[in-house]
């Protein structure tokens, strides 16, 4: 019995304010705002449409006051995917000089009315006709106004970049992986080294450059008793295509020496 | 100096000094080198404290002579460069911050070894450790942590 109570204490606490947005039905058609669950920089207005409400409108004015207030920080800001209405709003991307990364996040996790605080993760992107190969991209998440947002750096093979760890200890790995796997370097790093490749392995696996199946073979040798690193060559047998058929012919009787000639050029 | 009576025979002795250090049982997998604690300014080596850079092998160990890594050489690493055969990985710890070397001073250390790490010391102890408990043919080349 008591138990009861304490069920029905936890899901008045818990309950979702109601949302008086594109479901509700009105007679006038008119927009009211009793929502606590607000977008940041809270842009709802009961003076305005519910065009001008919608979360990609929120957005928009959401990253154009961001321009205002840290117009230094950021080179571009855009939203993506934002032609999906039914999902209402895209997603959020600033784009920043590769020096002022660190303290536009640090903007966006501590200021009132942003309080990005989660972070989620670091990752790059290798475009190899640009000059600015590598795109190095944070991912934030606000809790408070369940928000997500991307701030994105352009940099090069050689440019560093400062290391978030000072401001989430959650980007320590992320960054080791993108030190690892592209070769962007964290200054200010407590610990970068690598994190997936194999002890003493060269290069920078998934650079485009690279190729898919590396440099470098692995294998056990009888006559050293060790592992043996060298250059690899991968050894496939010469397959004959029969394009007529959907399947792959083989000999009957398995007798696979047949299908090893080369087929005779028409 | 002649020892003129046993006792004072068993105090010469102990007092050389200790240029390297390895268990009198010989090569086995039970008496491998480990690094037991490190600190600023000294190793601890199988319960031995040792207060210089030191070169480890799997089952000895060597004082180096470098104290930082600027006093690095390619020359500092001939002792890697007799092993037969050459090691899988050899681990360089650089002491306080990750070591940096030029294009020629890396080229010249790969002919020392197989495949090497560069790592910062506190990092590279443990790896040292790691690798040599699973049975790997590892060496490390290590300055201390506070230099």
């Amino acid at each position: 019995m008591a138990s009861q109570g304490v069920w029905r204490t936890i899901l008045y606490h818990w309950r979702q304010p109601y949302r008086y947005y594109f479901g509700a039905k009105s007679n006038l058609w008119k927009q009211t705002c009793f929502s606590s669950k607000k977008q940041p920089f809270c842009s709802t207005s009961p003076d305005k449409t519910i065009e001008q409400n919608t979360a990609l409108a929120q957005q928009k004015n959401f990253l154009a006051s961001l321009i205002e207030m840290i117009p230094a920080g950021i080179t571009a800001a855009y939203i993506h995917k934002g032609h999906d209405t039914t999902h209402g709003g895209g997603e959020m991307v600033l784009d920043v000089p590769h020096d002022k990364t660190v303290p536009v996040l640090r903007f966006l996790r501590d200021h009132s009315s942003c309080l990005y605080d989660c972070f989620i993760d670091c990752t790059a992107a290798d475009f190899p006709q640009k000059p600015q190969r590598f795109r190095v991209v944070y991912n934030l998440l606000s809790l408070k106004y369940s928000s997500r947002i991307r701030v994105q750096t352009h940099v090069d093979e050689v440019t560093p970049i400062e290391s978030a760890t000072c401001l989430f200890k959650g980007a320590n790995w992320p960054e080791r992986e993108v030190w690892d796997l592209f070769g962007v370097f964290f200054y200010n790093h407590p610990d970068l080294r690598r994190i997936l490749t194999d002890y003493g392995f060269e290069g920078h696996p998934l650079r485009k450059d690279f190729p898919l199946s590396g440099y470098v073979e692995v294998r056990y040798d009888d006559t050293e008793k060790r592992v043996v690193i060298e250059p690899v060559e991968i050894t496939q047998e010469y397959r004959a295509f029969d394009y007529t058929s959907p399947w792959e012919v083989f000999p009957e009787g398995g007798n696979f020496k047949e299908a090893e000639k080369l087929p005779e050029r028409v | 100096m002649i020892p003129s009576s046993r006792g004072r025979l068993l105090k010469w002795l102990f007092h050389r000094k200790l240029s390297s250090f390895k268990s009198l049982k010989g090569e086995a997998n039970e008496n491998r080198m480990k690094i037991d604690g490190y600190s600023g300014a000294y190793f601890i080596v199988n319960n031995v404290e040792v207060r210089s850079s030191i070169l480890l092998l799997p089952h000895t160990g060597y004082l180096w002579r470098p104290q930082t890594f600027a006093e690095v050489t390619p020359h500092s690493f001939t002792l890697f460069r007799l092993l037969f055969p050459k090691l899988d990985v050899l681990i360089v710890g650089g002491g306080r911050m990750t070591p940096h070397l030029s294009e020629e001073n890396y080229r010249q250390l790969s002919s020392v070894c197989q495949a090497f790490e560069l790592l910062k010391t506190e990092d590279a102890c443990s790896l040292f450790n790691l690798m040599n408990e699973e049975g790997r043919h590892v060496g490390a080349a290590l300055i201390r942590a506070g230099f």
